[in-house]
């Protein structure tokens, strides 16, 4: 009985003190550098779209003191004709803006898991000056997904996967 | 017996003086592990083949650059005036906006080697807000690095021409 008692006593204490896994815990656990696996436009009917077509690609990076970057592309957007980039026609910068965003700033991750995000400054200027929240849906110490208000409209779904 | 305690005593200083030059290298940092970190966007100046130079960037630019440890990095720079977009969709910018903004930014990624002896920095550019740098190898020659400061030449702009730019390291 006593052993019992001693085992449930250990197990309730490293279930205390285990961490869920599940979930990224503090901004220590996002410090690195992560490709993009996907990233996924909901619409508000339920449809999903690859934001950056079939072949979208990015990279973001976590420093430990609390700063990070962001650069996700469609590498399928057309090169700029006149290969200078003051030089893109109306047609190639619309189809740039489109096809890619990238912002840094300073990030924290909050009491309820979420992460913040403060944009100092972004290819899209809308965001640039904004604090953003993004919402961690699962993380696996390799794997992190996050949901956030997407720039297009709808939600985005975002999967990134850390890099050794 | 003097000569062997001489030997055995001599052989623990004989070691010191062999481990010693490898401590002062390790102070002087590679360019590689000064460049390591993350930089805040100064300045970028183009300079013209005449000499004259114009700044591209206008008043109070921002960007950062993150360069890990393991090769990859980040880079991105844009203007601080751009035009927000009235649609506050990124998806549909009017003509005026995506023009002022895809000449107002860049931004870019990949992985990145330092050259020590000729203080160069290549970058292997997997993925741009500008297509056109996609797949392309850039250069950068260090001309000043210390703890806090980075200045740098890039040989070929985007726009075309070469660039001074500064940086400095993110507190």
């Amino acid at each position: 009985m006593n052993k019992i008692i001693a085992f449930s006593t250990v197990a309730l204490g490293i279930g205390l003190a285990w961490p869920d896994p599940a979930i990224a815990q503090t901004a220590k656990d996002l410090v690195g550098t992560w490709t993009n696996v996907a990233n996924v436009n909901i619409r508000q009917d339920g449809t999903r779209v690859n934001v950056f077509g079939p072949n979208g690609k990015g990279l973001a990076i976590f420093d430990s003191n609390g700063r990070f970057a962001i650069v996700n592309v469609n590498p399928d957007t057309p090169k700029f004709a006149a290969n200078n980039r003051a030089q893109g026609t109306p047609t190639e910068n619309k189809a740039a803006m489109e096809g890619g965003i990238a912002l840094f700033g300073t990030y924290t991750v909050g009491p309820d898991k979420g992460i913040t995000m403060k944009v100092e400054g972004s290819t899209y200027p809308n965001w640039t000056g904004t604090e953003q929240k993004r919402t961690v849906v699962s993380f696996t110490g390799d794997e992190l997904k996050w949901t956030l208000p997407a720039s297009i409209g709808g939600t985005a779904e975002v999967t990134w996967k850390r890099i050794k | 017996m003097n000569r062997r305690s001489v030997l055995t005593k001599s052989v623990p200083i004989v070691l010191a003086a062999a481990l010693l030059p490898s401590s002062v290298v390790a102070q002087q940092k590679s360019i590689k592990d000064q460049l390591v970190g993350t930089w805040i966007f100064v300045s970028a100046q183009d300079v013209k083949p005449d000499g004259s130079k114009v700044d591209p960037w206008g008043p109070n630019p921002k960007g950062a650059a993150m360069y890990d440890a393991n090769g990859r990095f980040t880079f991105m720079i844009m203007r601080s005036d751009l035009p927000k977009f009235a649609s506050n969709n990124r998806g549909q910018a009017t003509g005026e906006e995506g023009k002022a903004v895809a000449q107002g930014m860049i931004a870019f990624y990949g992985t990145y080697t330092v050259n020590e002896s000729d203080k160069t920095v290549t970058t292997r550019i997997e993925g741009s807000s500008y297509p056109n740098l996609i797949g392309a190898e850039q250069k950068r020659v260090i001309t000043s690095l210390t703890a806090d400061e980075l200045r740098y030449t890039n040989p070929t702009t985007s726009t075309g021409t070469k660039a001074e730019a500064v940086w400095r390291r993110a507190k």
